[in-house]
């Protein structure tokens, strides 16, 4: 059985180098060999994605998990961070990404944030 | 022997910036395809000439007109990714790092005393938006899929210039809301200030100079 999870983050908008801080609930638990939480910029079109650059909480949990588990993070956005944009072909964006890694396909739980453009 | 810089060999970057995986990757396709196209009007070319030694004149015939449309594909290709130039005519911009918001003045120079040998003249600031999509294919032998990388604008603004001018200097704004300069691994942005010659039913000739855009 895969786990899933409700991510919560104290807001949406940040500025280039302040923490995402952010919190992850176990809803449903289930097999998984460890939690981890990402901090990525990506790309989207039709057809394919990929991310550009990101930063990496660290295993915040190890083993199976149970429901009512929580995970405390806080990520660091790069100085530098680009903010979002998009077009009807493309949009590049932030995003916080709780990733299960599990057997088989693994479980994720995405909210996209915004980064404000540098003053 | 000097190697190429990545400016010579990714002409829509300014110094100092690095070209992303999808810009690498188009180069790399687009020279593959030329060599591949050119491989096979050469194959076509030895065709013709066995089917002369075998004395098959229709065939040859046949082999030739093969050739040249192979060779008129590289060519087509090769032009594609190397647009034709303006020579005597030089560009310049007020600097290669601009942020949205800001402003770009290009000096346009006639380098020859002759003058400059184009029916109109434009200058222009533009953005260019790369994206990838799947191209899917279907024959009998089945489905076969490829990944594409198509160019539309993402931002353009061209003024007619006084061609018989031999120096002016126009302004340009880059919007705020438009985008910045990104290179990516399936979509990138890249600006430009650009003088072309518009022709009918030809490829423009032109001239670019890239700048970099910070949000």
């Amino acid at each position: 059985v895969s786990p899933s999870f409700e991510l919560s983050l104290d807001r949406d908008r940040f500025r280039p180098g302040e923490t995402v801080n952010g919190n992850v609930r176990v809803v449903e638990g289930g097999r998984s060999r460890s939690v981890e939480v990402f901090l990525n910029y990506c790309e989207r079109t039709a057809d394919y994605s990929a991310v550009t650059r990101g930063v990496a909480s660290g295993p915040l949990h190890q083993g199976d998990l149970q429901p009512g588990q929580s995970f405390s993070f806080a990520l660091q956005l790069p100085p530098d961070a680009l903010p979002r944009y998009s077009s009807s072909n493309a949009a590049i964006y932030w995003e916080v990404d709780v990733k299960s890694d599990e057997r088989g396909i693994d479980t994720h739980e995405r909210r996209e944030i915004e980064v404000e453009p540098p003053p | 022997m000097a190697s190429a810089t990545p400016q010579t060999r990714y002409p829509h970057l300014p110094p100092g910036r690095e070209p992303g995986p999808q810009s690498r990757r188009s180069r790399q396709g687009s020279r593959i395809a030329v060599v591949l196209v050119g491989i096979v009007a050469v194959g076509f070319l030895g065709g013709a000439v066995y089917s002369i030694a075998a004395g098959v004149a229709a065939l040859a015939a046949v082999f030739v007109a093969m050739a040249a449309g192979m060779g008129a594909l590289a060519w087509w290709v090769h032009r594609r990714a190397n647009p034709p130039g303006l020579p005597n005519l030089e560009l310049t911009p007020d600097g290669d790092e601009k942020r949205r918001g800001d402003s770009v003045t290009v000096t346009v120079r006639v380098a020859s005393p002759d003058g400059l040998d184009v029916e109109r003249l434009e200058l222009g600031l533009i953005c260019t938006e790369r994206y990838d999509y799947e191209q899917v294919t279907r024959s009998r032998e089945g489905t076969q899929r490829s990944r594409q990388t198509r160019e539309v604008p993402a931002h353009e603004d061209w003024r007619e210039v006084d061609r018989s001018a031999p120096e002016q200097t126009i302004s340009f704004d880059i919007p705020g809301p438009a985008p910045f300069s990104f290179e990516g691994d399936c979509v990138s942005y890249a600006w430009r200030v650009s003088a072309r010659e518009p022709r009918a039913r030809r490829m423009d000739r032109r001239v670019d100079r890239p700048i970099w855009v910070q949000p």
